[in-house]
């Protein structure tokens, strides 16, 4: 049964000045007393527990900063908590970045494989992939041109086209439906509720209400590392709007 | 530890996909050039004809000997270079990849190492042809080349597991690795012949990069390895995945916090 379960996670990073990343002053510093100099640590998560589990298709929604995606990388397995638990259950795909594998030089149509196989797909969904991507994208002649060839509309319909052919138990994605023309939006939409439908679980980070409302069934609001208020679209994203009058630290303080 | 062998292993499975990337990485390479691979064939055999030319009359040596025994030096060297520049630079090179896909560092250490093998037996081959032409003969012994590359492609893929972590936490690693690898080419026999070493010949004997090279060198030359170059070099190989497992045993869940 697909599922993801945050056991108490606490996450901190380093963040290392200039002399922090030269090793002659890192080992100078050491024998001169002084152990590790240059660098800092940042919480970006605090004791954060959540369970998510089959059927759930959970909206993360918050400021820029409040954790969110430092929450989608450790779900995906890209971060590991400083304290805590992660468990993740069933096959995950980890749609964070944008672009990956992708080169400019090769085809539209060259450029399905590599993509698909880092987000770790299997050959025969590849195969089915490369069947189907060239009609959904309309690109016409131009999915055999180099990518390099092509107008940012035209990129990002084959790029959408391509993260949501991977299908996964787990789908972790940060937010990245953007660009293209009105007509884009509603076809992917479409495509992406189906994607989202085929999953097990689903977790997004978005800053449009109106994704979040179609998409999802929980939403999880969060503030300056901490999980604010977990609960139905409607119920938090009410609360989330209020809240977004008042300065973070209020709400983080309220939590 | 088993945390390390896990991950290792986790790249090792996914080989259609790292073998996938390195093969397009050749393809690209050679992509817009109108000779396509052979261009980059033709500026080693070039800079090969050239060097073994002058330094034949320098160290006073028949160009028919000479110009083999500086080819194969030198593209055995060009080998171990590669995979070590491509080590020093994997993690900050893949930063998109690390930091966005739960790609373990021996996914890219197999992308490098069969990257820098193709490219190896591309040159070998083209290389092998034109010394034929110059009317060097080889001996079956010369198939023993394959596994001497193999040898140094697997230290390759460990110095990846190696360097590429430290590398990206200390960016000063990096130019100190090219400084030293620069260094090492003017103490290796590949110009110069190991008897030239004379009472220095401990420079040649506790080199090892010599030993590595001569896996290379001899068998091209028509003679097998000595086996104590093959005794050094499989020691080197496992010194460095012992070091290696450390490496991603210390590291692995902090790479990506590096780049």
């Amino acid at each position: 049964m697909p599922s993801i379960i945050f056991d108490d996670v606490t996450f901190s990073y380093p963040v290392f000045d200039l002399t922090g990343r030269s090793v002659k002053v890192s080992l100078m510093k050491r024998f001169g007393g002084n152990r590790m100099g240059g660098v800092a640590y940042v919480t970006a998560l605090s004791q954060v527990s959540l369970e998510i589990s089959e059927g759930d298709r959970v909206g993360l929604i918050g400021r820029n900063g409040a954790g969110k995606s430092t929450m989608l990388r450790l779900m995906a397995g890209l971060l590991h908590p400083t304290h805590g638990k992660v468990k993740i259950e069933g096959r995950l795909v980890p749609l964070i970045a944008k672009g990956l594998g992708l080169h400019p030089e090769l085809s539209g149509y060259e450029n399905i494989e590599l993509p698909m196989r880092l987000l770790g797909a299997k050959s025969t969904e590849i195969h089915a992939a490369k069947k189907e991507i060239p009609q959904w994208t309309d690109l016409g002649e131009f999915i055999h041109l180099p990518l390099r060839t092509y107008s940012d509309g035209m990129r990002a319909r084959l790029l959408f086209a391509i993260c949501t052919a991977v299908r996964g138990d787990v789908l972790v994605m940060d937010e990245w439906l953007s660009a293209g023309d009105a007509d884009f939006v509603s076809k992917a939409e479409q495509r992406l509720r189906d994607m989202v439908s085929d999953a097990g679980v689903v977790v997004l980070s978005s800053h449009s209400m109106d994704l979040i409302r179609s998409l999802c069934n929980v939403v999880v609001w969060m503030e300056e590392g901490r999980v604010v208020l977990v609960g139905d679209a409607d119920t938090v994203i009410r609360a989330y709007l209020i809240g977004m009058q008042k300065p973070p630290s209020a709400t983080a303080a309220a939590a | 530890m088993g945390g390390a062998v896990l991950d290792l292993w986790r790249g090792v499975v996914r080989w259609r996909d790292w073998s996938k990337m390195a093969i397009q990485d050749i393809d690209l390479r050679y992509r817009r050039s109108l000779f396509g691979p052979f261009w980059i064939s033709a500026s080693v055999v070039a800079l090969i004809l050239s060097l073994a030319y002058l330094y034949s009359a320098i160290f006073k040596q028949p160009f028919e000997t000479y110009l083999p025994y500086l080819a194969f030096g030198y593209m055995a060297w060009a080998l171990i270079l590669g995979v070590v520049s491509d080590s020093a630079t994997s993690a900050l090179e893949h930063e998109g990849y690390l930091r966005n896909l739960p790609l373990p560092l021996s996914f890219i250490a197999g992308r490098i190492a069969l990257r820098n093998a193709i490219i190896f037996l591309h040159n070998l081959v083209a290389v092998s042809v034109i010394l034929y032409l110059f009317g060097h003969r080889y001996e079956v012994v010369a198939l023993q080349v394959l596994l001497g590359a193999w040898l140094i492609i697997a230290i390759g893929y460990c110095a990846v597991l190696i360097l590429g972590p430290v590398c990206a936490r200390f960016r000063d690693v990096q130019q100190l690795v090219m400084s030293a690898m620069q260094l090492v080419f003017f103490l290796t026999p590949i110009f110069w012949m190991p008897e030239h070493a004379g009472p220095r010949s401990v420079f040649v004997e506790a080199n090892p990069f010599y030993h590595l090279i001569e896996l290379v060198r001899a068998p091209m030359l028509g003679a097998p390895a000595d086996l104590r170059h093959w005794i050094f070099s499989f020691w080197i190989l496992g010194a460095a995945f012992v070091m290696a497992l450390v490496s991603v045993s210390l590291t692995r869940r902090r790479v990506a916090l590096w780049i």
